[in-house]
């Protein structure tokens, strides 16, 4: 186990001392430590049920629905491809050598906790939003943090446990998935019966979720009676929950390591899956695309020259998207700029240019995202005998497209609920394709600059400020006219005109992408 | 030294490996061929203790995922993964003590470092060291335990031309100090010199297993009983 440790401790020392010798990424690595201090600052100290006082019960409803779905989609998970607290790294120098599998997972499982501490810090970002809509008891956010970091460390063990379970005949996958499925079907029956008694979604579905019976769920039901603790107090369930948790976790990884020594074939799969996510996530690449089922369509090229590109980028998507752009995106793009009208009090979410601001916040993260920076990676691009604009142009056009038509329906949809004008939701549209022009070569620009910087995570922070500092102009020249004019039309013109104008300045300042690859790196 | 006793594995329908049995004696260098697909990297992956089989595998005389056998066997992986944050240095270390060594590990690791043009490398972490780097790294650590038994999948990809010169002597060197060696490789001409016994795979079956004698004696290449047995009628 010393020599396991040895590899702990002797990273951690490194990072830091990598981070000592590059002082921009420290800057950067400061700035966001004191971003998330003094978010926990924020979440302590800031009162709750302020905004607005939603009943507790939705609050653990809330969760238990999110852990049932949650371990659902994890059993399902692990009986296909497993889970992992594994690197390559490991799997060669590890795995193979003289030490007790038993001890390689203790260590697997020492750093994972390690790195659900970072999946902890993510969670108090949305501690406030939590405090704003909720009125939680005393050290109510400590039961928050302490339900997800217990999240994030157990289920890989029982995505581990169903695979090596699952992996040794087909059989065995057969029965697992199909236990799943009868707990769905009478998951969703018992529901069922309690709507048709309660003759209300909304109610049926917050008593239904309360129901004792699901605190008796292994892990998940634990999970999420801690985590209710957040609004009921802290008592003695809380603690009798987490005693009951770290029993029956003890007791999943007693059964994984001494009943099933030869675990090592169970996580090669999942940690090559791991290994391909990190190097998209790197890469800058979505994460997903090589998982999707590619279906096989006609019809190839018919343009020439840098037109070649686009019609490139629309037979990828034609061979991986439902329905050309609508995707899982588009998906997230609505439900994000809709939901939020529905999160925030009417008071605060009356005009649908908040719906504008909120959406193009969200939209930076899907851009962040896209497919076109692939492109990058490979040496076409940069061969192809055009000019950098039309290159430019044409590498982009299918994103562009795709955040037209996006925010066409997030628009369509939203004129319903605000009973907007047509003009403003026109120029809502034209905006909302803008601000994901401007992410867009915005994060050339980043790319060009700030290409070689330490971290790829680090990098969408620098991106995220430089496009919020050339956003902001905008929105703040929406809000003087607002309020001077009390004319949402021109308020939103006003943020159309300065993104045609900082995206324009993007697209010229940016044309050099393609010049050479070093630009890329 | 290492005894491979109808080794099979299946993946779901596929029989991927199909009851192999082979030997590599001390002092001998066994090549594994194969076309791809032929089962030689999931024959490695057991040998390696990495995946569940049917049959037996010994190193040493012990079944090949006992502590017993790691201790003496080295594994060269076909693609080199290393800490990106451990030094070079620091990786030797942690086999030093993952493998309970003597005191003299830090001695061959700077002859190995040294032959291997690694010497100057030692504080650099494994995330600076390029894919020749890696794999350099990767064959100081299998040697560094002074392994009795050690496989190398595909070693000499990625390497400059003085590595693989040297890594060819160290074959050898590991021949006549006792040790068995496999060599899984598609690069016939890179092991040509220095093979002792072959194993050509196909489609999940050892299809020849013949020493450089026997070979000699029937006037054939490598090259041409590679194509004989992979392209043509299977069978010992």
């Amino acid at each position: 186990m010393s020599a396991l440790l040895y590899v702990i401790r002797k990273q951690l020392k490194n990072i830091i001392r990598g981070l000592a010798r590059k002082p921009l990424a420290l800057i950067g690595y400061i700035i966001i430590g004191m971003m998330m201090v003094g978010f926990l600052v924020i979440a302590i100290i800031m009162p709750s049920g302020t905004v607005r006082n939603v009943d507790s019960e939705i609050f653990s409803a809330g969760i238990t629905g999110l852990m049932l779905v949650a371990l659902y989609s994890g059993l399902r998970q692990g009986i296909e491809n497993g889970s992992t607290y594994f690197r390559f790294a490991d799997v060669n120098l590890v795995f193979t050598s003289p030490i007790r599998p038993n001890r390689v997972l203790l260590y697997g499982f020492i750093k994972r906790i390690g790195t659900s501490l970072f999946v902890v810090m993510i969670a108090l970002f949305q501690i406030p939003n939590v405090k704003n809509n909720f009125l939680l008891a005393d050290y109510g956010i400590w039961a928050i943090l302490i339900a997800v970091l217990f999240y994030s460390v157990s289920f890989p063990v029982l995505g581990m446990l169903v695979y090596s379970f699952t992996s040794k005949s087909r059989e065995r996958r057969v029965l697992v998935r199909r236990i799943l499925d009868i707990a769905a079907v009478l998951f969703i029956l018992f529901f069922v019966l309690t709507l048709a008694e309660k003759r209300s979604f909304g109610e049926a579905l917050v008593a239904y979720l309360n129901t004792e019976v699901f605190s008796y769920i292994p892990v998940a039901g634990q999970i999420s009676a801690i985590a209710s603790a957040a609004v009921y107090g802290i008592d003695l369930n809380f603690f009798v929950n987490i005693i009951v948790f770290v029993f029956i976790i003890g007791l999943l990884i007693t059964i994984l390591s001494k009943l099933n020594l030869d675990y090592y074939e169970d996580v090669l799969s999942a940690t090559e899956d791991f290994e391909s996510r990190i190097k998209a996530k790197r890469e800058g690449r979505d994460v997903t695309l090589q998982k999707r089922k590619v279906r096989s369509v006609k019809g190839g090229f018919s343009s020439s020259g840098a037109k070649a590109i686009f019609e490139k980028h629309m037979l990828e998507y034609r061979k991986v998207s439902f329905l050309l752009f609508f995707d899982k995106s588009t998906i997230i793009a609505v439900i994000a700029g809709i939901g939020f009208k529905f999160l925030m009090p009417d008071e605060i979410s009356s005009g649908v240019y908040l719906t504008l601001f909120f959406s193009a916040y969200m939209l930076f993260f899907l851009v962040v995202q896209g497919k076109w920076p692939m492109e990058l990676e490979k040496p076409y691009i940069f061969l192809i005998p055009e000019s950098n604009a039309r290159k430019l142009l044409y590498t982009t056009l299918t994103e562009n497209i795709k955040n037209l038509l996006d925010g066409t329906i997030l628009f369509i949809i939203a004129c319903f609920i605000y009973d907007a004008s047509i003009p403003v939701i026109l120029l809502c549209i034209v905006s909302y394709t803008l601000y994901g022009a401007v992410y867009i070569y915005g994060d050339i620009i980043c790319r060009r600059l700030f290409g070689s910087i330490h971290s790829k995570t680090l990098l969408i922070f620098v991106k995220l400020f430089v496009s919020l500092f050339v956003v902001l102009p905008g929105i703040i020249l929406f809000i003087v006219i607002f309020s001077t004019l009390r004319n949402e039309f021109y308020a939103v013109l006003s943020v159309m005109l300065w993104n045609l104008f900082v995206a324009i300045c993007l697209f010229l300042a940016s044309m050099g992408i393609f010049r050479n690859i070093e630009t890329t790196q | 030294m290492l005894q491979v006793k109808g080794l099979a594995k299946r993946y779901n329908n596929v029989l991927a490996v199909d009851h192999i049995s082979f030997e590599v004696k001390s002092g001998e260098i066994a090549v594994l061929l194969g076309p791809n697909g032929a089962g030689k990297s999931t024959t490695i992956k057991s040998i390696a203790g990495l995946l569940r089989f049917d049959g037996e595998i010994l190193i040493d005389g012990h079944p090949c995922k006992s502590v017993e056998a790691k201790k003496v066997f080295g594994y060269v992986p076909e693609t080199a993964a290393v800490y990106e944050y451990l030094t070079v240095y620091e990786h030797i270390e942690f086999i030093a003590r993952a493998y309970r060594l003597d005191e003299g590990w830090k001695e061959r690791a700077y002859i190995f470092l040294e032959r291997f043009d690694m010497q100057d490398k030692v504080n650099k972490l494994g995330r600076e060291l390029s894919k020749g780097m890696q794999q350099k790294l990767s064959i100081c650590c299998a040697l560094v335990i002074n392994p009795r038994m050690v496989m190398f999948d595909e070693p000499m990809v990625g390497l400059d031309p003085k590595a693989i010169k040297e890594l060819k002597g160290i074959f050898v060197e590991l021949r006549n100090a006792g040790c068995a060696v496999l060599i899984s490789t598609h690069i016939i001409d890179s092991i040509e010199e220095v093979w002792d016994k072959v194993l050509i795979m196909n489609r999940g079956k050892v299809v020849l297993s013949r020493t450089r004698k026997e070979l000699e004696e029937k006037a054939e290449s490598l090259e041409d009983v590679f194509f004989r047995y992979t392209e043509g009628a299977s069978g010992l």
